[in-house]
């Protein structure tokens, strides 16, 4: 198990090399440069190309190249163009709040997922099936953002439960954290949820079918019995997988959510920085966000022995 | 067409007068109450801490009332003292020697003297502090403290405007002490000499600024950014709302006080509910400005009879509506009907005529050649006005089409000067020589270099009555070259609570924090 743990940390090394090559060629291949953005629209020439010698980018690419990676891998990931501050600053910042935003909605999802899957395969082809199928047909189908302004709508402004606007973080303050998290991560959680249920009830109805599903039944074990203790957690590898890909996926910024919401995650940033072509900020948060996203990948196979006792490491 | 066009403006300003005033009468009060706390809805979060490297909009409303520059701006934009109290230019407007206010300190107590002036200007010019608009400041030869409260600006060349400069709202040219950068050379902590003290920026989520109770403010009425600046309120907390819906609902909410801008799309319901709901909007005449610039040396657009067909061709008024609907004043004059050199030569430009259009379009051999509108939807009202045009256009047979660019795409087109047609949008430039400088991007300097004449004549003398005149030839030049087309100025819609008292945002677009106060 450790010498597997290793191995695929050290197979990190150059998969991050060369996220960190395609990183810095895809920003620098889209049109429009930061300068520009800087100065906006009333800078002579003269100035503009003084602010592009200022960002270092009248250089040729392959130096700028080496000069940047040359500082990430001594850990600086440099400065935002568009903020002054140091990019890893701001992960360090930011991060938290999409880790838990996205933590929440999983845990809503997965809760409200799985059983949705597995009673959708038990009862397949009824109306109750239907019915499941329905509204995960609805979570994967509405925009976020619209169901995030009818949630505000309805909770914030009609009812007054929850507060449409601010943010404060959960480990200073749990109780008014969760009050502003809440409608976030059932937004977030309920298209999660959505495609996880799905998910679920596919892999569910195909090992029911399986002959140890009807072994299991023959020795007289309760309906129920052979669903939970037997056919989910064989089913459950490939939702783990959905789940993890999901979860790796918004890790790296639940964009609209954060926006509907106001919520200062990594995403809403990733997308400025996109924007304002802030070359540092952009590469630095990608390269963090697939760093993480191998790391869920990671504890999703570390984890997939637990559910599957055929996999050996 | 002059005529309807005055009578128009007429029965706008009549229509703003009795919005403005009923704003007036709403945030008129007694007394002013000093402490609470104000909570203010901003678009964006704050970009820039340093306002010596800043270049946003944004970083303005914010550092207005954290830092002070020598001089600012009255509500009629002229030039009054704000840290320099009295100055005095040399006969050939090369050196300005300026006297500061005694006894000004900054917020970590210290005096402000001629050495902090001297300081903060060189920081400014230093390339390394990446300045993006450091070309402003590009005629500073060197700044001298003459003494502990006099400064003297020796300038590379004449320049009468130059007050402008240090007037100037985007970027503030802010007068701050050595010790508040760190050893890098950057500001984590601002210290200013403004009203309020920089207390706090969490991003994404608040910028915290408090009462400076030592704040020495200038005498006389508040004026615009001048005058009285006493600072009321205890604490102000920016908060960025991006989501234009959301921060209306949050206003209903009382979860904020004031909202920087309400959309336009709600003043209906505005008016049906939530006026009866404590909310109060005011609407106030901006200086902003959009436009359509043609591609002086491209094909097809380079032909000034082409570009006079686009201007009989296109109604000023339905663009404007398109684009605003009533929230914005069509204007054919990069200057603003508020500003003092604002006369009637700058409501001249054809008015929309189909028949001159089409002669002109056979003047020029035009034979229906894709004309291509760059523009973006980044800026909703650039891609807006671009689509009314390419409608208009086509009325008269032109085969236009509306390329839909990222923001710094289309910024590099610009600055390439690699377009037909361009639809854009202008921040305020309260000194009509700083508008007129946008002319240079469509190539006219170099095409008519008559037109570049007239703008250095104005830019080399500080006759105000002179510089009418000129200005006035600029716009004439540009309704017989048609370099581009304006179209309007657009307002600023400002909603806050009724408890919200002494509230105002300027026309070159910058709220007014100081003097206000909550009635609770």
């Amino acid at each position: 198990m450790l010498a597997y743990l290793l191995k695929r940390i050290v197979l990190m090394v150059p998969t991050l090399l060369l996220v960190a090559l395609m990183v810095f060629l895809l920003v620098h291949f889209i049109p429009g440069d930061p300068a520009i953005v800087m100065v906006g629209g009333d800078a002579t020439p003269e100035a503009l190309e003084q602010v592009r010698r200022s960002l270092g980018l009248d250089q040729p690419q392959p130096v700028q190249f080496v000069t940047w990676f040359g500082h990430v891998v001594t850990g600086d990931l440099g400065r935002s163009i568009g903020t002054g501050i140091p990019v890893f600053e701001t992960i360090c910042e930011r991060f938290p709040t999409t880790f838990v935003l996205t933590t929440l909605a999983m845990l809503f999802s997965v809760a409200l997922a799985v059983p949705s899957g597995v009673l959708a395969a038990k009862f397949r082809n009824t109306g109750k099936d239907y019915l499941f199928m329905l509204v995960s047909l609805l979570g994967v189908s509405l925009p976020g953002f619209w169901l995030g302004l009818m949630a505000l709508l309805v909770f914030s402004v009609q009812l007054g439960w929850f507060p449409s606007s601010g943010y404060v973080p959960i480990w200073q303050d749990p109780i008014a954290g969760l009050r502003y998290m809440t409608l976030p991560s059932i937004t977030l959680g309920f298209f999660m949820a959505a495609v996880v249920a799905r998910m679920t009830r596919s892999s569910m109805l195909e090992v029911m079918r399986l002959e140890y599903v009807t072994h299991a039944r023959a020795k007289g074990l309760t309906e129920w019995s052979v669903l939970l203790k037997h056919a989910l957690k064989n089913a459950f590898a490939p939702t783990l997988t959905t789940i993890g890909i999901q979860y790796g996926m918004l890790l790296g910024g639940a964009v609209v959510t954060e926006t509907v919401f106001g919520l200062p995650g990594l995403g809403r940033f990733v997308v400025t920085a996109i924007y304002s072509r802030d070359y540092p900020a952009v590469q630095g948060c990608i390269l963090f966000i697939a760093l993480v996203y191998m790391f869920v990948n990671l504890a999703v196979d570390v984890l997939y022995k637990a559910f599957d006792p055929r996999v050996k490491y | 067409m002059m005529l309807a066009h005055a009578l128009t403006r007429a029965a706008r300003g009549l229509l703003l007068g009795l919005v403005l005033a009923t704003a007036a009468a709403a945030t008129a009060s007694a007394a002013p109450k000093v402490g609470g706390t104000l909570t203010f809805g901003l678009p964006t979060d704050l970009t820039k801490v340093d306002p010596h490297k800043s270049s946003a909009f944004v970083d303005t409303t914010i550092l207005s009332h954290v830092v002070e520059p020598l001089v600012t701006y009255s509500k009629k934009l002229e030039i009054r003292p704000l840290l320099a109290e009295s100055w005095k230019f040399s006969d050939d407007y090369k050196t300005l020697t300026m006297t500061l206010v005694a006894g000004k300190t900054f917020h970590n107590g210290r005096e402000m003297v001629a050495d902090d002036v001297v300081w903060s200007f060189k920081r400014l010019l230093d390339p390394e502090t990446k300045n993006p608009k450091r070309n402003l400041f590009e005629n500073i030869a060197d700044v001298v403290a003459l003494d502990a409260h006099t400064v003297r600006f020796d300038l590379n060349k004449s320049q009468p405007g130059f007050l402008h400069v240090l007037a100037n709202a985007n970027p503030i040219p802010a007068i701050l002490p050595k010790e508040s950068v760190d050893a890098n050379g950057e500001i984590t902590k601002l210290v200013g000499t403004g009203p309020f003290q920089f207390t706090e920026w969490k991003q994404g989520q608040y910028v915290l600024l408090k009462r400076y109770p030592q704040y020495k403010s200038p005498a006389g009425p508040k004026d615009g950014l001048a005058g009285d600046r006493t600072p009321y309120l205890d604490e102000i907390r920016m908060v960025p709302m991006t989501e234009e819906n959301v921060a209306v609902m949050a206003l209903v909410n009382k979860e904020i006080d004031v909202l920087q801008y309400f959309p336009a799309k709600y003043v209906e319901k505005y008016k049906k509910q939530y006026s009866k709901e404590g909310i109060v909007l005011t609407e106030v005449p901006g200086m902003s400005w959009y436009q359509v610039f043609f591609g002086l040396n491209q094909p097809v657009t380079s032909n000034p009879d082409f570009r006079k067909a686009v201007a009989y061709s296109l109604d000023l008024g339905t663009i404007t509506r398109a684009a605003y609907m009533e929230h914005a004043e069509a204007n054919p004059s990069v200057i603003p009907s508020q500003s003092g050199y604002y006369t009637e030569a700058h409501t001249t430009w054809p008015a929309r005529n189909l028949a001159k259009a089409k002669e002109y379009l056979k003047k020029a051999g035009y034979a229906g050649e894709k004309v291509v509108i760059d523009t973006t939807k980044n800026y909703a009202p650039m891609y807006k006005q671009a689509i009314a045009v390419q409608s208009q256009m086509a009325e008269v047979g032109i085969n236009a089409e509306v390329n839909v660019l990222e923001w710094p795409v289309l910024l590099k087109k610009l600055y390439g000067k690699d377009f037909q047609m361009l639809s854009f949008g202008i921040g305020p430039k309260p000194d009509p020589v700083d508008a007129y400088q946008y002319l240079n991007l469509t190539g006219a300097f170099e095409t008519y270099p008559e037109i570049k004449s007239l703008l250095d004549q104005a830019n080399a003398t500080d006759d105000t009555e002179k510089r009418r005149v000129l200005f006035e030839k600029i716009h004439l030049a540009t309704v017989d070259t048609v370099p581009w087309v304006e179209f309007y100025n657009y307002n600023y819609l400002n909603a806050f609570r009724d408890y919200v008292k002494g509230y105002e945002t300027l026309s070159i677009g910058v709220p007014v924090l100081w003097g206000v106060w909550l009635e609770k």
